[in-house]
């Protein structure tokens, strides 16, 4: 009587967890959603739009798949994200400094045109 | 024999399984990109987090690709390259910082330079103005900073301006309005006749002649300071008629923006 109740548990656990194909990447998830908020305050909404909004995607994709139970895709989504929102990041800075350098040569310029008209 | 027909078997299908199955060439692509940023002395010094991770990346990709597993091959070839990527994003960074250094230093000289132009022309033009003072009748002393305003200004006992002064007065009210970062001080003086005590009031009265009459050029009387030294620091022996001409002066002590006043050792009149 004991015996097959507990069998017949273990082939539901089994089952689920083969469904569910590991475990929940929680980590992942949060992971990719703090580099994607790092990423919109180092301007990639401006300046690496397109690495931004495939990150923002894989995220879309990785909580729809860990909402089916498909971990190992969340997973994998998560971490795709992650990879992206990081290099938008770096992008958006590299950008922003490209930007910075512009002007401050821009400036050294107007300097130098002054004091070559003030001499 | 059939023992080494098996072993003969498994051989051909080692070898050809390695054979036939080149690494992809987007994982090849990606390891020999990680292989030229993890010597690149700008990537491990600016990119360390990045490169790691690319690196990571690069090894799981590789051995699924033994394993078998495309699907885990492709996804960490994937995360490579975008972490390759931001390495050169990041490489590009500290270049361009290492340039906003240099430019500091540009900038710093740049400004140097017109510092020192504005000060030449500065200079240039003080010397002018006392050469023109002197040729009004205003003898000039040696000091840079000081211009002295005498002789022909005042008569004896009187701190009035005489009618003559005036175009002296212009010429440095044009100085200072030209070079209006400069502030004055206003130094009266006086020759020897009278009490030493009556002489201080007349060479402050002296000064403040100036002030007014620089003041009506429209110099703004914050820039103008006035002190009165009364029968010290003769230019002149005071036993002559000329001699106390000389003495009877204003001297207009000339500082530029961050320099402060020093007043004169005052010296005995013998």
């Amino acid at each position: 009587m004991k015996s097959p109740k507990l069998f017949g548990s273990l082939i539901l656990v089994a089952a689920i967890s083969g469904c569910a194909t590991g475990t929940m990447p929680s980590n992942e998830i949060a992971e990719a959603k703090v580099y994607i908020s790092t990423a919109e305050s180092d301007k990639s909404e401006k300046f690496a739009a397109q690495h931004l909004a495939t990150a923002k995607e894989h995220l879309g994709n990785a909580q729809s798949a860990a909402d089916k139970h498909q971990f190992d895709q969340a997973r994998m989504f998560a971490e795709k994200a992650t990879a992206d929102a990081r290099l938008a990041s770096a992008q958006a800075r590299s950008e922003t400094t490209k930007l910075k350098l512009r002007e401050l040569n821009a400036t050294l310029l107007q300097l130098k045109r002054e004091i070559d008209q003030g001499s | 024999m059939n023992k080494s027909l098996i072993s003969l078997g498994l051989a051909t299908v080692v070898v050809s399984g390695c054979a036939s199955t080149d690494i992809p060439k987007p994982l090849a692509e990606v390891e020999h990109q990680y292989q030229v940023m993890s010597s690149n002395d700008m990537a491990n010094r600016h990119a360390a987090a990045p490169l790691r991770a690319a690196g990571k990346s690069v090894s799981e990709a590789k051995s699924a690709w033994k394993e078998g597993d495309e699907t885990s091959m492709t996804h960490q070839v994937y995360l490579a390259e975008r972490m390759l990527g931001a390495v050169k994003h990041e490489i590009d960074i500290a270049n361009m910082e290492s340039q906003f250094k240099n430019a500091d230093m540009i900038r710093a000289s740049l400004v140097l330079q017109s510092k020192n132009s504005e000060l030449a022309q500065k200079n240039q033009e003080l010397n002018e103005l006392k050469k023109e003072l002197e040729k009004m009748g205003s003898k000039q002393n040696s000091k840079d900073n000081v211009l002295t305003l005498g002789d022909v200004l005042f008569a004896f006992d009187d701190h009035k301006l005489q009618p003559g002064a005036k175009p002296t007065v212009r010429k440095v009210a044009d100085f200072l309005t030209t070079h209006d970062n400069t502030r004055v001080v206003i130094e009266g003086y006086t020759d020897s006749l009278g009490s030493e005590e009556y002489n201080v009031g007349l060479s402050i009265k002296r000064a403040q002649s100036i002030q007014k009459a620089l003041v009506n050029a429209g110099i703004t009387s914050e820039r103008i300071t006035v002190k009165g030294y009364g029968e010290s620091n003769p230019v002149a022996s005071n036993k002559s008629a000329a001699g106390r001409q000389h003495n009877r002066r204003v001297e207009v002590v000339l500082l530029s923006e961050n320099e402060t006043y020093e007043s004169p050792t005052v010296a005995r009149v013998n």
